[in-house]
């Protein structure tokens, strides 16, 4: 009796064990891929921010935001069939990109772009402002969740 | 079956260890390279970057913000610098400024890799980066870099890589 309650004991003790084992190697596994798509979602936005502000603003400068594009008409303009021909900010509404590492596999961005208000960035709005929000989702198999990160950009 | 599990506890406490020292090491090779590379030109009127290839690349900066242009490179030295290694691959990154010993670190680097873009977005051939008009085309910079561990465990490296696409704001 003693010597199965005994193996009854081991056999519990061992499950704990391969349980705190595996949890240990997908947070390892976490860690990672948190560093890497912080590093690629990180990435594109660097990319975004040096376009310019808005359509309207490529080639001029603008005074009303009744001037900028509709952000129903967010997206690439016609003719951008590259990610090489966008030109402003919200070309890359709706935009993905995915990039391979070696270790992890697949890596997923997708961007949303919106107008916030000005005093407010925090809030999305339908309301043409002079301050656009860039919304960037990394998603990967290790990851628990997406990353998100954003920036607010001001013209 | 005890020993079974010393053995399993063992191997995957020294797997844990090399994976948490690789993350680490390549949490700061990594912010050292970005904060180093998004200062490339850095109150420097004329050309940016001298050198430019697939493992290594110099470049002018104000690195300290004293007014005098300083030099900073950044290359990858062969495998068999570090031969006494368990891990074949590793190599030293190293890290110069102006005339200075170069630094280096054997944190387990196995694979840096620089690719250069020019400002719409195309990738610029390393063959035609050797003339400095073709250098001073370059907008962005994409960096992989991957580290390993030093030790394998059960014949497994562990690692963690690292890719950014750098935009210093002085080549733009």
């Amino acid at each position: 009796m003693l010597v199965i309650i005994g193996l009854l004991l081991f056999s519990i003790f061992m499950l704990t064990v391969y349980r705190a084992t595996s949890s240990r190697v997908s947070l390892t596994l976490l860690n990672e891929a948190t560093i890497t798509a912080t590093g690629l979602g990180q990435s594109l936005i660097d990319e975004i921010q040096v376009k310019a502000f808005d359509e309207k603003t490529v080639n001029s400068s603008v005074s009303t935001s009744d001037s900028l594009t509709l952000s129903s008409s967010f997206g690439k303009d016609a003719g951008e069939t590259l990610v090489t021909h966008f030109d402003d900010i919200d070309d890359y509404h709706n935009y993905t990109r995915s990039d391979t590492l070696s270790r992890l596999g697949q890596f997923n961005s997708s961007v949303i772009v919106s107008y916030v208000q000005k005093f407010n960035p925090d809030s999305k709005t339908s309301i043409r402002t002079f301050s656009k929000r860039i919304d960037v989702f990394v998603m990967n198999q290790a990851l628990t969740d997406t990353i998100k990160l954003y920036h607010i950009i001001t013209y | 079956m005890i020993i079974g599990l010393n053995s399993y506890i063992d191997s995957s406490s020294r797997e844990t260890y090399n994976s948490n020292m690789a993350q680490s090491n390549l949490t700061n090779f990594s912010e050292t390279i970005e904060s180093d590379l998004y200062k490339i030109g850095y109150r420097i009127p004329g050309d940016k970057i001298s050198n430019a290839d697939s493992n290594r690349i110099v470049f002018f900066t104000d690195i300290n913000n004293d007014g005098v242009p300083d030099t900073l490179s950044y290359y990858v030295g062969p495998t068999s610098e570090l031969i006494n290694t368990p891990n074949p691959n590793d190599k030293l990154l190293y890290r110069i400024l102006n005339s200075q010993v170069p630094k280096s670190s054997s944190g387990g680097v196995v694979d840096f890799k620089l690719t250069y873009y020019d400002s719409l977005g195309a990738q610029l051939t390393y063959a035609s980066l050797v003339s400095q008009t073709i250098r001073n085309r370059i907008r962005s910079i994409n960096v992989y870099l991957k580290i390993e561990s030093l030790y394998p465990v059960d014949g497994i490296y562990a690692g963690a890589e690292w890719k950014k696409i750098i935009r210093p704001k002085n080549l733009n």
